[in-house]
């Protein structure tokens, strides 16, 4: 494989801090996400408030490129049935970072009939849990979704900004194991520690 | 049946507690073909009675709404694992 072509949906708590995570990876990254920046995400969130009410995927290509020197691709719409295969279609690996169970069901049915690898990640509502996991079509690995609950509000305040990035951190590390050796490991992040699966 | 490097035999898993910000291990294994509801069971009789080493002894502790996962036994962990997790729907 040359370069890695890698596609990050959901730029929100998980995936912006992926985002500058991924910053030394010699990788094509392409980011996905529909929602703009408003001011509360600022607290939890790699967005700067320099780019609130702009595109999730455009103020972050911004402030990468401001900080880092590193450039992105951006995708500023809605992953939808219509569009998978424009937007996954040619990945190596996908990675997703969004916050509803509908189009992560979308994400995996896509990748595992294409046979992409898909490296997730997940937050519960207390900033207390993170999930990194994988779908793996040509192993059978399966990661589990989780409904959404009704009402369950993530994080607005900035309370749990170290363990949003904690668990950002361990799906890098995911990542680069896997674009390094192929291995596919999943961690279960919790503030009083962490346990490899 | 043929005992693993870590004294779990081949059907069995170590059962791993995510309860209140802190994860541990049940001090023994249990049978691969439990179910989600008797792993719920067990694992709130041990924390409830302090006995999951890394977990503070909780006797209201609620698995009712927590997941059940399975993973295989791998190269380096040579035994089957289950993870009693809160939901994470979030990202």
């Amino acid at each position: 494989m040359g370069t890695a072509q890698v596609v990050l949906v959901g730029v929100g708590a998980l995936g912006s801090h992926l985002t500058q995570f991924l910053r030394n990876e010699d990788i094509e990254l392409t980011i996905v996400d529909f929602d703009a920046v408003e001011s509360k995400n600022v607290a939890s969130q790699f967005h700067s408030s320099n780019t609130v009410r702009k595109s999730k995927v455009q103020g972050l290509k911004q402030t990468m490129q401001f900080l880092f020197k590193k450039k992105l691709n951006v995708v500023p719409h809605k992953l939808t049935s219509d569009n998978l295969e424009q937007v996954l279609g040619d990945a190596d690996i996908v990675i997703d970072c969004v916050d509803n169970a509908e189009t992560r069901h979308l994400i995996k049915r896509y990748c595992v009939d294409e046979g992409i690898d898909v490296l997730h990640g997940s937050l519960d509502d207390t900033g207390q849990f993170g999930r990194v996991g994988w779908t793996v079509p040509s192993t059978g690995l399966d990661f589990t979704v989780d409904q959404e609950t009704e009402g369950a509000a993530t994080c607005e305040n900035g309370e749990f900004l170290p363990f949003i990035a904690l668990t950002s951190a361990y799906l890098a590390i995911s990542f680069q194991k896997w674009l390094d050796t192929n291995a596919t490991v999943g961690y279960l992040v919790s503030p009083g520690g962490v346990v490899a699966v | 049946m043929e005992d693993t490097q870590n004294g779990i035999m081949a059907n069995e898993a170590r059962v791993n507690i995510t309860w209140a910000g802190s994860n541990g291990d049940m001090a023994q294994p249990v049978a691969t073909d439990a179910t989600d509801a008797e792993i719920k069971e067990w694992a709130a009789e041990a924390v409830r009675t302090g006995s999951v080493p890394g977990l503070n002894a909780d006797e209201n502790v609620d698995f009712s709404d927590f997941v059940v996962d399975r993973f295989a036994s791998t190269e380096v962990r040579p035994y089957s694992l289950i993870s009693l997790r809160p939901k994470s729907p979030f990202g």
